[in-house]
């Protein structure tokens, strides 16, 4: 997110009036500090105060005056507020569009405040909006609006291009349904014309006339056939290299990335976009691009057949064009509107399903049937509202679709009447205003169709185009780590507006245990997802053996760490594939080796298929233990150098527990080890515990010296020495 | 150590006791007054708080009651709990409502200008009460406006809240614009 937005040189000039210093941030706000909008309005830092622009009333605090600012974020808005003279008071006010950016000025100001004019904070946020044009980014980089490089249709060209047989074969194939289905009318017109007008015709040129006009059917069914064929292959095919593509790209994506949108999110683009991708190939491209073959065709037969009345005809068009576009949104909204009462039907009835137990154990059958009834009177409701639209509504729009073919009837036929046309030219003129009217209501959904997928694209293409958060440097170290690890004032948030580690240091030598305690999400798990180099400190270092993490290379250093986590995922395979995940050169000597010394390999062997049977979803069901003993043959097997225990037993029963720590026993010595425990006894052999409270490590020392200190750790033991007390009794 | 053990035991042992109930704040036990930075305070007995969050324990349904009291550093202890905020005297109330209002900021929609669809974003532009602005919505989603009875939220794509109190007073037009998000 910029923190940099550009002052007009009206308010700048202002500016320069109090201060000679130019602004070092500077965000837009939109709301005053009475709570009133204002637009033009902006809050910044410069190296010696804070202003405040609401509208052209300048507002400026010296740094000589202020303490501290701080981001206080309200349920709707945010305040940014400072220490001014010992009281604090608002300096501005913003709804939450702005949030993240006041987050980043308020520590942007705070770093000023200490003297250091240099350093500036970087907001990595994503831009919900376009700079340009203030639109709402869909989950994008850039703006569908202001994007004008013709990046989509671009494209959507090289994806054409990829495909060019399939599209050269699509298109000939078009034009022949189009030459089919227009000629077929000129039959007609032969037939009546020269057999049934002049009474000349017999039985013979009936049957002939059956027979070519049903043959001419059959032949357009085939091409119709083949075109549909080539149209689905091709949509199937640029479906695959789409999500072939965007899944390669996922996998080399760093959590960071990831993490800036959800799973969902990242789902829908995988299959939903490229699916409407698909659809436009199937559908809009397979039948609305070949309707204007059609209409080519047939508005140009119609003016040389008799132009006055194809301008007759003509006139109704544009009606047709504007009654389907108005009373659009009005049907989308009726669909939208049912099949939100039947998703609320599905989910009451879902809910009621799943919670059956308790719902009969509260004895509250009675009035969840009632709510259930009540929804699907509200659906029937909706239902027969829907139904007695469009009862009305079909009627008038086939009557309004009409309008040019009883004029055509009506205008043609006293053409027929004096001589200027025949019975046969004006059936065929009938048909191709049929033709016409069709393709037109089709083709009046085309921009929407063509937005909806070029907006795909954009979805698709924005996953492609986004960078890898972690990403080598230049000739990147392939070192080999002995485990010395220090963490240097480390600032780290998922979000730039909430810190979870605000200046951590701590020093770790190769081999120590360090033991993590602290309540939940006070930052613990985010510290060994920067060890494990999963993102990359905001500020601050992290030095492994001495040198950045960032120096190394990501792979290579990744390959050296162990990782046993609370719940142990394991992927759709056999026993022996999981645990050869980490290293798959490894010999079936050194699984089983890896598998006892996890003590997974007796019960391994009891299984149905041994080291082959196969886990994960629908497979063979484990306990927690066993997974977990799993999932420790994996890390014993990569023989990593720092090992990762995030509350490695801490939802096991006590058996599975005690196999587990006699495993993680084994696997800890002479690794650098990061244990995360909630339970404390499980920490017992330890070197050091870092106590991390608030954002920032509270306490560091053995297990006697942090007693002795009588801290936060003193009371954590305490509190549970009482509570397994109160079990026992 | 065993004392020490069991003084411990006491304080968090008080500490879970006092969780259980609730501390009410009445006219009589608390004193709130408003910082010269413009924020509402609160004196407890002999303490001195200072400035203090304000938070509406049910935000939809009970706007002046259940409000919970709260310190603003740290872990943000609960102070207490004002049942009922029609007990205090006026100002009180007012200094309360002020920042309840700064917390809960939701504009009231008295006017649709208009609401055009782009991109799959609907964007609206809107006078409040607070004066004109504009913001978009998801279009798709379905949680973006919520009516309930008369009283129409809707949530914008910056997780900002606007409300219509009463959508029967709104024109048959604005009405007709709003009708296709209900």
């Amino acid at each position: 997110m910029e923190l940099n937005a550009k002052l007009e040189t009206k308010k700048l000039n202002k500016l320069r009036e109090v201060t000679k210093d130019e602004p070092v941030y500077c965000i837009p706000i939109d709301l005053t500090k009475d709570g009133n909008f204002t637009v033009d309005s902006y809050v910044g830092a410069t190296k010696s105060g804070v202003f405040v622009f609401e509208d052209d009333v300048l507002s400026y605090y010296s740094f000589q005056k202020i303490e501290k600012a701080f981001n206080r974020v309200q349920t709707n808005g945010t305040l940014l507020t400072a220490l001014v003279d010992g009281e604090e008071i608002i300096i501005a006010r913003c709804s939450m569009r702005y949030v993240s950016g006041i987050a980043s000025l308020a520590r942007g100001i705070n770093i000023l405040l200490k003297g250091n004019t240099e350093r500036r904070v970087i907001n990595n946020d994503r831009e919900k909006r376009c700079r340009k044009c203030g639109r709402v980014l869909p989950g994008t980089v850039s703006c569908p609006k202001c994007d004008k490089s013709g990046g989509n249709l671009k494209r959507f060209l090289d994806i054409c291009k990829q495909n060019k047989a399939y599209l050269f074969i699509i298109v000939c194939f078009m034009l022949l349904d189009a030459v089919i289905g227009i000629s077929k009318e000129y039959i007609l017109r032969f037939f009546v014309d020269e057999h049934l007008v002049t009474g000349n015709g017999t039985v013979k040129d009936v049957m002939l006339f059956f027979a070519a006009y049903f043959g001419i059917i059959i032949i357009g069914l085939f091409i119709f056939y083949i075109k549909s064929y080539f149209c689905g292959k091709m949509g199937v095919k640029v479906v695959h290299q789409l999500r072939g593509r965007l899944s390669n790209h996922l996998q080399r994506l760093s959590l960071s990335n990831l993490n800036t949108r959800n799973t969902g999110e990242i789902v829908e683009r995988v299959m939903g976009d490229t699916n409407r991708v698909r659809h436009f190939f199937n559908g809009t491209f397979c039948s609305t691009f070949n309707q204007v073959f059609y209409i080519i065709g047939v508005v140009t037969i119609m003016l040389i057949m008799n132009w006055k009345l194809a301008l007759l005809t003509f006139l109704f068009m544009p009606l047709v064009i504007v009654f389907t576009k108005t009373f659009w949104p009005r049907i989308n909204k009726i669909f939208s509107n049912l099949w939100r009462k039947i998703d609320g039907i599905q989910n009451k009835l879902q809910d009621v399903l799943s919670g059956i137990r308790i719902v009969k154990t509260y004895g509250r059958e009675k009035s969840e049937i009632d709510e259930f009834c009540k929804a699907n009177e509200s659906h029937a409701e909706i239902n027969y509202k829907n139904e007695k639209f469009f009862a009305i509504f079909y009627p008038i729009i086939t009557l309004i679709f009409s309008f040019s073919t009883y004029i055509v009837i009506y205008a043609g036929g006293i053409d027929v009447l004096k001589g200027n046309m025949t019975p046969g030219e004006l059936m065929q003129f009938v048909a191709y205003t049929g033709m016409l009217l069709g393709p037109l209501h089709s083709m009046s959904y085309l921009p929407r169709d063509i937005v909806n997928m070029t907006t795909s694209l954009e979805r698709i293409y924005d996953v492609l185009g986004e960078k890898p958060g972690i990403v080598n440097e230049e000739n990147p170290l392939k070192h080999n780590v002995k485990g010395d690890v220090e963490f240097k004032d480390i600032v780290f948030g998922y979000h730039t507006h909430q810190p979870v580690l605000d200046g951590v240091s701590l020093e770790v030598k190769a081999g120590e245990m360090i033991g993590l305690v602290g309540p939940s999400g006070a930052g613990k798990s985010t510290l060994i997802n920067l060890v494990m180099r999963l993102y990359d400190v905001d500020e601050g270092a992290l030095y492994i053996d001495g040198m950045n993490i960032k120096e190394l290379d990501v792979e290579h250093y990744h390959s050296q760490i162990g990782v046993v986590l609370q719940e142990t995922f394991l992927f759709a395979g056999s026993v022996v594939d999981n645990i050869r995940f980490a290293r798959p050169d490894a010999t079936m000597k050194e699984i089983i080796l890896a598998a006892k010394a996890a003590n997974a390999h007796d019960f391994i062997c009891k299984l149905p298929d041994g080291y082959n049977t196969y886990v994960g979803e629908k497979g063979h069901t484990l306990s927690g233990g066993e997974k977990q003993r799993i999932a420790i043959a994996r890390a014993i097997l990569n023989d990593p150098k720092i090992l990762i225990l995030d509350e490695a037993t801490s939802a096991l029963d006590t058996e599975s527990e005690y196999l587990v720590q006699q495993a993680l026993e084994r696997l800890r010595k002479n690794r650098t080890t990061f244990a995360i425990a909630h339970r404390l006894s499980t920490l017992r052999q330890a070197d050091r515990i870092a106590v991390i409270d608030d954002h920032k490590i509270a306490e560091v020392g053995t297990h006697n010296e942090l007693l002795k200190n009588k801290g936060i750790y003193y009371n954590l033991v305490m509190a549970q020495l009482q509570m397994n007390k109160t079990a026992d009794s | 150590m065993i004392k020490m053990e069991k003084d411990i035991l006491q304080i968090e042992n008080e500490k879970v006791e006092s969780q259980l109930i609730i501390n009410s704040l009445t006219p009589e036990n608390c004193e709130f007054y408003e910082t010269a930075g413009g924020f509402a305070a609160i004196k407890v007995g002999d303490k001195d708080y200072g400035h203090i969050n304000i938070i509406r324990t049910f935000p939809f349904s009970s706007l002046w009651e259940f409000l919970s009291v709260r310190e603003v550093e740290g872990k943000q202890e609960e102070i207490g709990i004002i049942e009922d905020l029609n007990i205090f005297d006026k100002p009180t109330f007012e200094l309360i409502a002020k920042q309840l209002e700064i917390r809960y900021f939701m504009p009231e929609i008295t006017k649709i200008i208009s609401i055009k669809e782009e991109y799959g974003h609907a964007y609206w532009s809107v006078m409040t009460n607070k004066g004109k602005c504009s913001f978009a919505t998801a279009a798709g989603s379905s949680g973006a406006v919520t009516k309930k009875g008369n009283r129409v939220i809707i949530k914008d794509s910056d997780e900002n809240r606007f409300e219509i109190a009463d959508i029967t007073k709104l024109t048959t037009k604005e009405f007709k614009k709003l009708d296709l998000y209900l």
